[in-house]
């Protein structure tokens, strides 16, 4: 039974201009690791252990997750890991797997639209206007970036995250009935955790007070105005997530 | 998707309504001697009558032979509008504008309309000269004779596009009686004592000012002049700027040219309101129809066309 497989290992590298996000870029190495797919009977499982996800992958390899494995001409994307370990030392990991059915497929090219994304605004806005005097490492950016968001707090040292996420909108038509504008409603999710020098629940705060005095300041342009607020925080396990989501609402024209 | 436009600062404006002892004297013709008369009719028009003959014929303001000139510069009046009609296809309009280096623009070439149409067109010498003359023609095939009716020139800095009128248009041609309550009223309705002149209203959203034809990338609002240039261009301080130019110069600018996309017409422009709430800031606009005669010299298609 062969047992190799290729490690994928994520490393996040610079900003692009418009998401926000880090480049990814994957390091490959050989590693071993048993992988059991989900609905398969394998007397190798530990007693008490389970597939949860796609797969459950079991080696003594380091892995974090967002890293990659290639196993037979077939991807997964390491989503949890739990270490398991034999009074002090080390034993074997788990690792909760999820299947990349698309991976690395190449598209068609695109003239991209000149009009401008419903993040992108906001993005340029908030990256114009708030203070990095008032805030400690912050970055604006996309939501739901294709990479775990303990990278950002951990391997790039990032304390406080403004999520953007996709908007909702409504049309404005002219008295020709020819659509205009828009009106448009941008989620700003702000996320932050506790850290040494950082209590989470009074950064959030912070960044509150900043995103509000942004919208107190610079109304005008789009007609910004911050709408409602909705508290966010989640216990995940040991982790306290301190978030809050905020409405950006603000018009646009077509162009 | 035809947004309303309207123009703005005159430069030079003849309602055609006289043809001499005019601010640089009289309308003068300089040509062969093809024209047999030119008059002005019921206060509003130039007539131009003309004799048969390929000989082209037209009047000049100023005089070129005299010592005035307009000393218009194309690169701040940029716009020419006109409106004519000939008495058959065989009578042809035709405008051209001698610049100050003694060449010629021809915006109009030679056309034949036998109902009111409005034309306009870009100012452009290709040099730095000015605009001194204005030449209005009367030409003909060779054996007709008859006459081109002028009803207005006007050379102005632009037009101003609307960049949207959200709230609402409403554009009001009354009925041409009196509507006269009953003690006054003797006979029918119909009496034909005058009406009011037609209106058109338009309320508009400040708050987007974007044409469809300006760049994305434009930082300019176009809610400000000049339209379609990133904001550190715009000499407009603030938004609809333009409209309380036409009103404060109303007193030397009778009026002004709209085309609500729908109609055309001379209007003047009623006191503009820009309201300013919490949730939007707006402009309101009442154009009045503007004439210097009885509206039964033209038809409606003429009217408001």
């Amino acid at each position: 039974m062969n047992l190799q497989v290729t490690r994928q290992k994520l490393t996040l590298g610079t900003r692009d201009s418009v998401t926000g996000w880090y480049a990814k870029s994957f390091v490959d190495t050989t590693v071993e690791m048993i992988i059991i797919t989900k609905g398969s009977t394998n007397s190798l499982l530990p007693p008490g252990t389970y597939v949860r996800t796609d797969a459950l992958g079991l080696t003594t390899d380091g892995f974090l997750e967002g890293d990659q494995i290639l196993a037979d001409n077939t991807y997964y994307e390491v989503k949890a890991t739990r270490e398991h370990t034999v009074g002090d030392s080390f034993y074997y990991r788990e690792c909760d797997l999820t299947l990349l059915p698309l991976e690395n497929l190449t598209g068609a090219t695109y003239t991209e639209s000149t009009v401008e994304d419903a993040r992108y605004r906001n993005k340029v806005y908030l990256e114009t206007w708030l203070s990095s005097t008032a805030l400690p490492n912050y970055i604006v950016a996309y939501g739901e970036p294709d990479y775990p968001l303990t990278r950002v707090f951990k391997e790039k040292g990032v304390d406080l995250v403004y999520s953007l996420g996709e908007h909702t909108s409504d049309t404005v038509i002219d008295s020709d009935h020819y659509p205009f504008g828009y009106k448009e409603h941008v989620p700003i999710t702000t996320l932050c955790i506790n850290k040494i020098n950082i209590a989470g629940t009074k950064l959030m705060h912070q960044a509150e007070t900043e995103l509000r005095r942004v919208a107190e300041t610079y109304p005008l342009g789009s007609l910004r105005a911050l709408g409602a607020r909705r508290p966010q925080t989640k216990r995940l396990g040991s982790l306290t997530l301190y978030s809050a989501e905020y409405m950006m609402e603000y018009q646009r024209d077509s162009t | 998707m035809t947004k309303p436009t309207i123009t703005y600062g005159h430069g030079f404006l003849d309602d055609c309504n006289k043809l001499t002892g005019l601010t640089y004297g009289d309308w003068t013709e300089t040509d062969t001697g093809a024209l047999l008369s030119s008059a002005v009719s019921v206060d509003d028009y130039f007539v131009l009558t003309r004799t048969a003959g390929v000989a082209e014929a037209f009047l000049s303001y100023p005089d070129e032979g005299g010592a005035n000139n307009l000393n218009l510069s194309p690169s701040i009046y940029t716009k020419i509008y006109w409106r004519f009609k000939t008495s058959s296809s065989n009578l042809k309009a035709k405008i051209m504008l001698i610049d100050s280096g003694g060449h010629g623009q021809t915006v109009l070439p030679e056309t034949s309309s036998t109902l009111f149409t409005v034309g306009s067109a870009t100012i452009n010498f290709g040099d730095a000269d000015l605009l001194d003359h204005i030449r209005l023609y009367a030409n003909a095939l060779a054996s007709a004779t008859g006459t081109v009716t002028y009803d207005f020139v006007l050379v102005c800095k632009n037009i101003f596009v609307f960049p949207n009128t959200q709230y609402g248009t409403e554009f009001t041609p009354p009925a041409r009686y009196a509507d006269i309550e009953i003690p006054s009223r003797i006979t029918d309705v119909t009496q034909n004592l005058g009406s009011p002149s037609a209106t058109f209203t338009a309320s508009c959203n400040l708050d987007i000012g974007r044409l469809t034809t300006t760049s994305g990338t434009c930082t300019g609002d176009d809610w400000k002049r000049p339209q379609g240039v990133d904001a550190v261009y715009q000499t407009d301080f603030m938004k609809g700027e333009v409209f309380v130019d036409i009103s404060h110069n109303s007193v030397t600018e009778p009026f002004q040219w709209l085309d609500t996309g729908k109609q055309r017409f001379k209007v003047t422009l009623r006191t503009p309101r820009f309201p300013e709430h919490s949730d939007s800031h707006t402009l309101d606009l009442e154009f009045r129809e503007y004439s210097r005669s009885s509206k039964s010299n033209e038809s409606y298609l003429e009217r408001f066309g």
